[in-house]
């Protein structure tokens, strides 16, 4: 240690154009982006569009499961951990002018980079959608264009923003090392219990993230047929929207200074739209059970 | 002396436990060291200057602000103030140069030029300037010392709360570190949390005693020390009633407190003597013949 240099420093610049939730948030969008967990799960995940650069090959009516398992649930993990270890930065300095919510909004922030990636897959399968449309006997071909998009956009593109902000709030929440992974592994098992495929479940399925609205499930075992289940798929994404804001607003609010009546008022509106949106995403769209092609109609499925 | 912090009948519990006990004190330019056993309140109280936490009862003020007021109040302290805490916990994967401009930026150090001026003034302040790359994980527990010293002197602030800080450093760099402290302490005030006695009497003007929650000694150093003055003594054997008692490097047995024997001679008392009559030998630690 050297005494003699500790008296030359120049005060912070705190006028700077730069305010320090863009610069926090300008770190962990960096840091997010090289976490070896993402970088993996981005890099299989954009693998999974390789077929699609084949003018021949129809988009993959299931390939949406790739940036919502590989980006969205590992997203949990990532962001929990590098809350975890901003908090231990910020625990070696004591208190410091910025704070907890400042990074928790950077870390919100943050999550912008896996919802691009996914954004990217979803974007470059509807293209590939429009401009090779999906087998007759698909689900897809039932449904309209906004239909489509609606689902792929809510379960490529929402879910790599949801899993990390979930991540976060996690982080905010508890410091136990195992709950990201212990939710990741209950979500999937939701996920699959609430898909659809149980008939006396498909009311109740909307309010499970990265759930299906369709695909060829195989119906009374037969695994050439497709199915479309009931709801508003529009309405359902903004109901994971809104969950998305609820969430983050509730990991903000984990900082007392975050804890105004305007913010409370945020959050109460918050809730209420997502309640709504999930009644909507119910209750409006599809109102039954589609399955294509209908037991017995081998002229459109037989071939 | 200029007046830094200033506590008035602060109270802090924890559910029935009382942490600090109605205690009252100033603190002012100069290093000032913070005594007391295990348990005695000494965390507690630098949580709350560090604006952590808030008392139950009383005002704490440090540079004119409450810790426990507004947002406003505890961000202007939080800007003159830097915070070694006992126990750091690094992020693993952090190289040390990122894990200070981390801090920086928690510090306002916004300007990208400044602040790694600044990481980089704090790292060669700490002896770590050539290995600023390098991953935390691979330093050693002396050197993740030092980088948790560095962190809290980005910004030269003007109020240095330092809990434990020689933990771990060989003597070289410990009289490094008393040089650091001794320099900072002519212009601004250093709070040093510290069971090394021999640190107190090396570069601390004041020392505050903390026992059970109570303020047990305030005052300067040389006060400290002549607190104990007349009831040290050395021997061929203990005092049989001493606080403490131990084998000095000449062999004989040093003996503090008690009614000496005829055959004692009194010697200069340190402030680990001081220490130990007035709130007894440390829990845990054994000081024996």
């Amino acid at each position: 240690m050297n005494a003699t240099t500790l008296t030359i420093v120049t005060a912070p610049d705190r006028s700077s154009a730069t305010p320090a939730w863009l610069l926090l948030a300008r770190m962990e969008m960096i840091r997010y982006a090289r976490r070896p967990a993402f970088v993996l799960g981005a890099g299989l995940t954009l693998a999974a569009l390789v077929p699609y650069l084949d003018a021949g090959e129809p988009v993959d009516e299931l390939s949406m499961i790739a940036p919502a398992a590989l980006i969205g649930l590992i997203g949990i993990t990532v962001s929990a951990q590098r809350v975890w270890a901003s908090d231990r930065c910020a625990d070696a300095a004591g208190s410091t002018p910025v704070p907890m919510a400042t990074r928790t909004l950077a870390h919100l922030a943050a999550c912008l980079v896996p919802f691009g990636v996914g954004l990217l897959f979803v974007a470059v399968s509807y293209a590939r959608y429009l401009t090779d449309p999906p087998p007759a006997n698909g689900y897809a071909a039932l449904m309209s264009d906004s239909w489509v998009l609606a689902v792929w956009f809510a379960l490529g593109a929402v879910s790599c923003l949801g899993g990390p902000i979930l991540g976060v709030l996690i982080a905010r929440m508890t410091d136990r090392r195992a709950v990201p992974i212990l939710t990741t592994v209950g979500l999937v098992a939701l996920a699959i219990v609430f898909q659809g495929l149980f008939e006396p479940l498909r009311r109740i399925r909307v309010f499970v993230p990265w759930t299906y609205w369709g695909g060829p499930f195989g119906i009374d075992s037969d695994p050439q047929r497709s199915i479309v289940l009931t709801g508003s798929p529009h309405c359902w994404v903004l109901y994971l929207l809104a969950l998305c804001a609820v969430a983050a607003l509730m990991a903000l609010r984990q900082d007392r200074t975050w804890r105004s009546p305007r913010n409370r008022a945020a959050f109460a509106a918050l809730l209420v739209t997502a309640v709504i949106t999930c009644l909507l995403a119910m209750w409006t769209g599809t109102p039954d059970t589609i399955i294509n092609p209908l037991p017995g109609d081998e002229t459109s499925w037989g071939g | 002396m200029n007046l830094t912090i200033r506590l008035d009948h602060v109270t802090r519990r924890y559910r029935d436990a009382v942490a600090l006990d109605d205690i009252s004190f100033q603190i002012g330019t100069g290093v000032t060291a913070l005594l007391g056993p295990n348990g005695a309140g000494k965390t507690t109280l630098l949580s709350l200057l560090s604006t952590a936490a808030a008392p139950d009862n009383g005002t704490v003020e440090v540079f004119g602000h409450r810790a426990d007021g507004t947002l406003a109040e505890r961000t202007a302290i939080r800007r003159r103030l830097g915070f070694l805490p006992q126990e750091v916990e690094f992020p693993s994967g952090m190289t040390a140069f990122g894990f200070l401009e981390y801090i920086a930026v928690l510090k306002e150090w916004n300007d990208k030029t400044a602040r790694h001026r600044e990481v980089r003034r704090v790292l060669d302040a700490v002896q770590l300037a050539d290995r600023p790359t390098i991953k935390i994980r691979k330093l050693s527990g002396g050197q993740r010392r030092r980088l948790a010293f560095a962190q809290a002197l980005i910004g030269d602030p003007d109020l240095l709360i330092l809990d434990e800080p020689t933990t771990g450093l060989d003597p070289e760099q410990r009289a490094v570190f008393r040089a650091t402290l001794s320099e900072r302490g002519r212009h601004g005030t250093v709070l040093l949390a510290t069971h090394q006695t021999e640190d107190v009497g090396a570069v601390c003007d004041q020392v505050l005693v903390l026992d059970r929650g109570r303020v047990a000694f305030a005052g300067d150093v040389p006060s400290f020390i002549d607190s104990a003055r007349g009831r040290v003594w050395v021997d061929d054997a203990p005092v049989p009633d001493a606080v403490a008692s131990w084998r000095d490097p000449n062999r004989r047995v040093r003996s503090v407190g008690g009614e000496p024997p005829p055959t004692a001679e009194p010697v200069d008392p340190t402030v680990e003597d001081a220490y130990l009559l007035l709130v007894g030998p440390t829990p845990g630690v054994e000081v024996a013949a």
